[in-house]
């Protein structure tokens, strides 16, 4: 049995070493690569998620621009004024001395802001004072207001045993859209 | 091809003689001049099974299908190949021996789709076929056969018709037959020659003296590490690719316009929309104010005689205002006419009477009363109760 060389055994160990490091080798770069792969799937994944949230939630978007106004398209009290229509729900105020009583910010119950502003009214610096000629009108008039959505209510006087029924609005206010 | 003398080995082909020296014999190697000798015919004896034959010795052992091939099919089989032992045995020391064989299933592996081989070696007198069968580059049968040799006049004709049987059994796969097989006549002319170029890649070996051929250690090495590259290769490939396509299907998800459009994706966005949602859902208490305040209207002047002065209805405060329980969420001063009574027992009067009317739950405001000339003025609170 001369010919089984120690030396052909020898190459056949090496190689067979060689050949392990390498599948060795092969499946650690496999694994790298599969975690990266993995990390990035991941990543595309949640990618999509939100999309799809994101897509869920269109109609919440178009809904949103068609209840409020943009503030941009909203330049001076003049605006407002037509914004707020008093007449079409069958009332009157006295709209050329309407001021700014105070702007802020809407924020939502976390406390995050929803991208609204709010726009507070008086009339002379004081309440927004709106007139009916009768009571059930101004009291229908002060309904259709409050179902306005892109206005705001804060409370309601009525003012009795006067010629010509009226309320006083305290905390009149309009929503605008900041985008 | 000086070197590959004239062949003295006549058993070979007829007119263009191979220049190989193949042998069928160990009296072919008596004068022997070579270094190298492909063996074909009687002096080989290949199978599929592990059978030993007597006067047979083991020479090789190889897969039915190649090595890249054999990585993907469960099991491909094996070819065994045994040289007769006298020739083994007595064979010169410095001669390297290759079998014909081995080319015709290099051959047979390349080829696509069935293809049959007819391989062998044929002598003036009768020709040893050996019939491969392969599927897709694996060998799947093998058989022999005998037929006339060479001179015979019916040569070609048999050949043919086995060649038409053999057909008849895999329609459609390629027949070819090889070296060093004699050529067949014209009517075979469509059958495709194998010559002598397969066998320039044999692998020639030293056969031992001894029965047991000691030989394949060198090229178990080297196939073994070749199988560690392919594996190395093949799993970076493929890992590689997985990779790049995790790659391309973010490109494809970011590059979606909505992501633009929404200025890139983040949870804030989802967040504030979500907000947005409930702020246009919730319940609108300025409805609930509006309403309130006109039942409480005419519900009031259902009454006789009351009047209203002023009726003041303040938002219900939401649940997370703290609810400041002082001030109330309703605040009407009315009149009625002075009655006999006292300013006292007259307000409770009237009230009981509002109270019934509205739902209310009223009372007098500190100091709430006053005579305004034939009036009696009465300043009531309350609350809304859910």
């Amino acid at each position: 049995m001369g010919k089984i060389g120690s030396e052909n055994f020898i190459r056949l160990i090496l190689a067979i070493i060689f050949a392990s490091l390498l599948i060795v080798g092969g499946m650690k770069s496999f694994k790298v690569l599969e975690k990266k792969t993995n990390a990035q799937v991941a990543v595309t994944e949640s990618i999509n998620r939100w999309k799809q949230s994101y897509k869920a939630l269109q109609g919440v978007i178009v809904e949103w621009d068609k209840t409020y106004v943009k503030s941009a398209s909203v330049r001076d009290i003049r605006a407002i004024i037509s914004l707020i229509d008093i007449r079409s729900m069958g009332l009157s105020a006295d709209m050329d001395n309407l001021v700014l009583t105070s702007a802020s910010q809407v924020k939502s119950a976390t406390n995050i802001d929803i991208g609204l502003s709010k726009i507070c009214l008086g009339i002379n610096s004081e309440n927004f004072i709106i007139k009916a000629s009768t009571y059930p009108e101004l009291l229908k008039g002060i309904e259709n207001l409050a179902h306005r959505k892109d206005i705001y209510l804060g409370n309601v006087s009525i003012q009795g045993e006067l010629a010509s029924p009226q309320a006083k609005i305290g905390d009149f206010c309009v929503f605008l859209r900041n985008e | 091809m000086s070197i590959f003398n004239k062949i003295k080995i006549k058993k070979t082909s007829s007119d263009k003689s191979s220049s190989l020296p193949f042998i069928s014999s160990l009296a072919e190697l008596t004068d022997f001049k070579k270094k190298r000798a492909i063996l074909v015919g009687n002096s080989v004896f290949v199978s599929m099974r592990n059978v030993k034959m007597d006067g047979f010795a083991n020479f090789k052992t190889r897969s039915a299908t190649s090595l890249i091939n054999g990585l993907f099919i469960k099991e491909p089989g094996k070819v065994f190949f045994s040289v007769n032992s006298e020739l083994v045995r007595g064979a010169p020391k410095n001669i390297h021996f290759a079998i014909a064989a081995d080319a015709y299933l290099d051959w047979g592996f390349k080829t696509k789709g069935s293809a049959i081989l007819l391989g062998g070696v044929s002598s003036e007198t009768e020709t040893n076929l050996q019939v491969f069968f392969f599927e897709d580059g694996i060998l799947v049968n093998l058989e022999e056969r005998s037929i006339q040799g060479y001179l015979s006049p019916h040569y070609s004709e048999t050949a043919a018709t086995l060649i038409d049987k053999l057909l008849e059994n895999s329609p459609g796969a390629t027949v070819a037959y090889a070296a060093p097989l004699a050529r067949f006549n014209d009517s075979l002319k469509d059958i495709e020659y194998v010559d002598d170029r397969i066998f320039r890649y044999l692998k020639y070996i030293d056969i031992n003296v001894n029965e047991k051929v000691q030989s394949t250690n060198i090229k178990v090495p080297v196939g073994i590490a070749l199988l560690g590259v392919l594996i190395y290769t093949l799993a970076l490939g493929k890992g590689w690719s997985i990779y790049q396509n995790s790659i391309s299907d973010y490109d494809e998800s970011i590059k979606d316009p909505i992501v633009k459009l929404a200025g890139g994706v983040g949870g804030s966005l989802i967040d504030k929309i979500e907000q947005q949602r409930f702020f246009m859902l919730q319940s609108r208490n300025q409805i609930v104010l509006a309403e309130k305040t006109s039942s409480l209207v005419n519900a009031i002047s259902k009454i006789r005689e009351v009047r209203i002065t002023d009726m003041s209805v303040q938002i219900p405060a939401s649940p997370d205002t703290p609810i400041v329980q002082e001030k109330p969420d309703i605040k009407m001063v009315i009149s009625v006419p002075k009655s006999e009574k006292s300013a006292l027992d007259q307000g409770k009067e009237i009230l009981e009477v509002i109270s019934a009317n509205t739902g209310l739950n009223l009372r007098m405001a500190r100091q709430g009363w006053k005579d305004v000339e034939k009036r009696r003025v009465y300043i009531l609170e309350g609350f809304f109760h859910g």
